[in-house]
């Protein structure tokens, strides 16, 4: 990786070593100077890093301080095809440089190119009703195609179904892990990391080989805001992760959406309380949030397909909510056989949808 | 003095000539039993000397030494009582003539002389028949079980002193009374109708195809949803055992021990072993090499409730029984053949905790738990069910008020009307039900017009069905066909069939 400036290597080094917080770094830019400067003249500015660091952590600084050392850590990510970024970059972006302690650096795998894109987070709980699973599709379905470049955090769920609407689109996505660039969390979706890889960008304030653990999520999470000008969640139950990220959003000033969920159901409670609080950030149809961005309004696609009385029957009564399977045999007269076939046939044209435990929905 | 009585024992399913000699001679008093006997048989000992005095008869004080022939086969029963204690009296001269060299005599004895009810007579009523032998002297409570069979003279005793004097001609007997099973088939009736079960009618017109068609069935539902009074409706609408099958089936029941009081069993049978059932216990074994639970479903249902609570060892054991349709239990003294040919029917949570995919209730099982949960049933079982039904509690009670559901009785003449039509169609194969149709049946009895199969590639597309999936899906078209009286496939038939695939469909976790 021959672009990184003497800073950015510096940077990469001591973010490297064990024991080094970005507070510490951070405090030793402030007091003592250039990255790439300190690493050069350690032995001058003994003094102040003991203060700043402690006498243990500056002398193992001292001892990996070699060419070595050094060309490991590059050949590591270079093994992993991975790269890196840091705040004094050009590539670094903008919106993520405002927020309240951004990531100093940034290992990447992909398109980095993609953080100055038009960025949109989509977030939601990791146990998904079949509600939000649907909420979760469309939005991304429709907000991919509007040209945004999703933006999630990799997780089961929500994130998981954001990032593959967005990859069956063709459309390029953004994930922001919370473990080093070379492990995948969760693994099932080793497929899916590879496939973001290739098409879109992961991203990871942590370093290579750094395992999950349960508090790196939250605070990535302001990654995920802080990359994006808006942030919607489509399901969150009470302790969901992405009412973190919502309130980090709001904090940085993103424009946040909250899908509301039915009052009954234990994954909305979370996100039915926030919208409490910020009554503006209701979104019930994606056109709200399309006009806000000055997207204009989804067109109103023709299908084509032609119904018949029944089917037409069918799919008006479904437009007012899901119903039950004896629901729509009252409804329409038929015998069991013939509504199950009409069902099959509007599945298949995409006009409905089962949701699971004999209910349908359009 | 020597003498020389007949009687019948149980290898398995069927039954073995076993002829008993009694000696009595001078000698120390002692009774011996030889020809290889386990402990039942041994302990008969006490038994016939105590039934014999309290019968007001006498008792030997002599040697007496009883051989049971064949040597080589393992006897272990109490149905040899009887026979020893005839033995003995014929030997002691308190029964005279010839007259009892007629007869099997089974039976086994309790202290006071009353001869006990002894298990698996219907089968050694028929091996001795097809051997031969039309007299029997057997126990009163087994009297049922032989006025089934016709042609046989045989007589039911309640005490070994009846026996003794029927066999020294005092006294008047009659033989068993023959009883004609359509009797017996127009009194039974199953407990449950479909007409009691609220809603459900998905389920209920999966269960009419899956009946019809021979397919196993899967049920998918929350706690209580109504999946096991479901299934015990299930015998209601199989069409009526035919007198072969009933045989069958009650030879099998007489074995185990748990022959109703009809002495035949007229109603399909519906098994449904708990969870934690053993291997043994399912597919047959141990020691007496019993018949397990899916031969005592033998032309019936085998339901498996909460199938993945099962240990995935047993349920794998499963695989070659259905296939098969016979289940061979192979241990080191004898290896015995049980027929299995029974409809799987099966049920499951959606998930451990039973909520997941409702819209009240949380579900609290994460995404890789449930995975586990469903992976417990393997791809080549999961093979084996051709429909899976969702079921769901009943939500709209008041919408069913005040209506009768359809009754099982008019549910059962379509499914026998149906049976008629596959019989037709595979007089030439090896085979009776759409369910077993292997390739070349399916390409010759599943042909699909362009259209359809234009249907079937959409939807495989579109619900990610499995190519496992599609040949279920034909067979099940081909009984829904049959249903409507269909010659060929059409679209309706294929897209109901769809329908009934739901954990191809749903369960797929992102």
């Amino acid at each position: 990786m021959s672009g990184h400036s003497k800073n950015d290597l510096a940077l990469l080094f001591f973010n490297s070593v064990e024991g080094m917080s970005q507070k510490k770094i951070a405090e030793m830019l402030d007091t003592v100077g250039e990255p790439g400067e300190i690493l050069g003249r350690l032995g001058a500015f003994s003094a102040e890093l003991t203060d700043i660091l402690g006498a243990p952590l500056y002398n193992l600084l001292k001892d990996l301080n070699n060419a070595d050392y050094k060309r490991r850590l590059l050949d590591g990510l270079r093994a992993q095809n991975a790269s890196f970024i840091t705040f004094l970059d050009g590539e670094y972006p903008d919106s993520l440089r405002e927020i309240h302690d951004f990531p100093i650096i940034l290992f990447y795998k992909g398109d980095i190119n993609l953080l100055k894109g038009d960025l949109f987070s989509i977030v939601g709980t990791r146990n998904l009703s079949s509600y939000g699973r649907r909420v979760t599709r469309e939005f991304s379905d429709e907000l991919s195609r509007a040209g945004f470049i999703l933006v999630s955090g990799m997780a089961r769920g929500a994130d998981t179904v954001v990032h593959k609407t967005a990859l069956e689109n063709g459309k390029p996505t953004v994930a922001v892990w919370g473990t080093g660039i070379d492990v995948v969390y969760p693994s099932e979706n080793r497929a899916l990391a590879e496939e973001i890889a290739e098409k879109g960008l992961i991203v990871t304030e942590y370093r290579p080989k750094i395992p999950p653990m349960n508090y790196h999520f939250p605070h990535r999470n302001r990654i995920i805001s802080g990359l994006s000008h808006s942030v919607l969640v489509t399901e969150a139950g009470e302790k969901s992760g992405s009412l973190i990220t919502v309130n980090y959003a709001v904090d940085q000033g993103k424009n946040v959406y909250i899908v509301p969920g039915s009052i009954y159901s234990p994954e909305s409670r979370g996100a039915n309380k926030f919208l409490k609080k910020f009554q503006g950030a209701i979104v019930t149809d994606i056109n709200d949030i399309l006009e806000d961005c000055n997207r204009g309004e989804k067109s109103k696609a023709e299908t084509g397909i032609v119904l018949d009385i029944v089917e037409t029957l069918i799919v008006n009564e479904l437009q007012k909510g899901e119903k039950h399977f004896d629901e729509l045999l009252e409804l329409t007269g038929l015998e069991v056989n013939k509504l199950n076939s009409i069902l099959t046939s509007l599945m298949l044209s995409g006009q409905i949808e089962d949701t699971g435990n004999n209910y349908y929905s359009v | 003095m020597l003498s020389k009585v007949t009687s019948f024992g149980l290898d398995g399913i069927a039954g073995y000539e076993a002829v008993l000699e009694t000696d009595i001679n001078a000698g120390l008093p002692s009774i011996d039993i030889v020809g290889l006997v386990g402990p039942s048989v041994k302990e008969s000992k006490e038994r016939v000397r105590a039934a014999i005095k309290n019968s007001g008869l006498e008792y030997p004080i002599k040697k007496i030494t009883v051989n049971i022939a064949p040597a080589d086969i393992k006897k272990d029963t109490s149905c040899f009582d009887l026979p020893i204690a005839v033995g003995i009296l014929t030997a002691s001269e308190q029964i005279i003539g010839r007259f009892y060299k007629d007869f099997i005599i089974i039976g086994e004895l309790s202290l006071d002389g009353s001869i006990r009810h002894v298990n698996g007579v219907m089968p050694m009523l028929i091996s001795a028949l097809q051997a031969g032998f039309k007299k029997f002297i057997i126990p009163f409570d087994n009297a049922n079980e032989a006025s089934f069979i016709e042609g046989l003279e045989t007589y039911a005793f309640k005490t070994l002193s009846d026996v003794h004097s029927f066999l020294n001609g005092i006294g008047k007997f009659s033989p068993v009374e023959y009883c004609s099973y359509a009797a017996v088939l127009r009194h039974v009736g199953t407990n449950y109708d479909f007409a009691d079960i609220k809603g459900q009618a998905k389920a209920k017109r999966a269960m009419e195809i899956a009946v019809a068609g021979g397919h196993n069935i899967l049920m998918i539902g929350p706690p209580g949803a109504g999946k096991t009074l479901i299934a015990k409706s299930i015998p209601g609408i199989m069409p009526s055992m035919t007198f072969e099958e009933a045989i069958e089936v009650t030879k099998i029941h007489s074995i185990a021990g748990i022959l109703n009081s009809d002495g035949i069993v007229a109603v399909r049978p519906f098994r449904s072993p708990h969870h934690t059932a053993t291997t043994i216990a399912l597919v047959g074994g141990g020691h007496k090499s019993k018949p397990g639970e899916i031969s005592l479903a033998h032309n019936g249902v085998l339901f498996l409730d909460e199938m993945p609570e099962y240990s995935r060892h047993t349920l794998e054991t499963l695989r070659q029984p259905l296939e098969d349709k016979t289940v061979t239990v192979a241990r080191a003294m004898r290896t015995v053949v049980y027929p299995s040919d029974i409809m799987l029917v099966a049920s499951m949570n959606p998930c451990p905790c039973g909520n997941f995919g409702s819209k009240t209730q949380k579900c609290s099982c994460t995404p890789q738990v449930i995975y586990r949960y469903l992976s417990k049933m393997s791809g080549p079982l999961l093979d084996r069910i051709d429909l899976h039904v969702e079921v769901d509690g009943v939500a709209f009670e008041e919408m069913y008020d005040g209506k009768k559901a359809e009754s099982s009785e008019s549910v059962k003449a379509r499914v026998e009307r149906v049976r008629g039509v596959q019989r037709k169609r595979f007089e030439n194969e090896p085979m009776y039900t759409n369910s077993s149709m292997g390739n070349p049946q399916l390409t010759k009895y599943c042909k699909l017009k362009p259209a359809s199969e234009k249907l079937l590639e959409i939807a495989f597309k579109k619900l990610n069905l499995t190519a496992r999936a599609l040949t279920r899906i034909l067979k099940v078209a081909r009984t829904i066909a049959d249903l409507d009286g269909f010659e060929d496939i059409n679209n309706d038939h294929l897209s109901e069939a769809i329908q009934y695939r739901s954990l191809d469909r749903k369960y797929r976790l992102v």
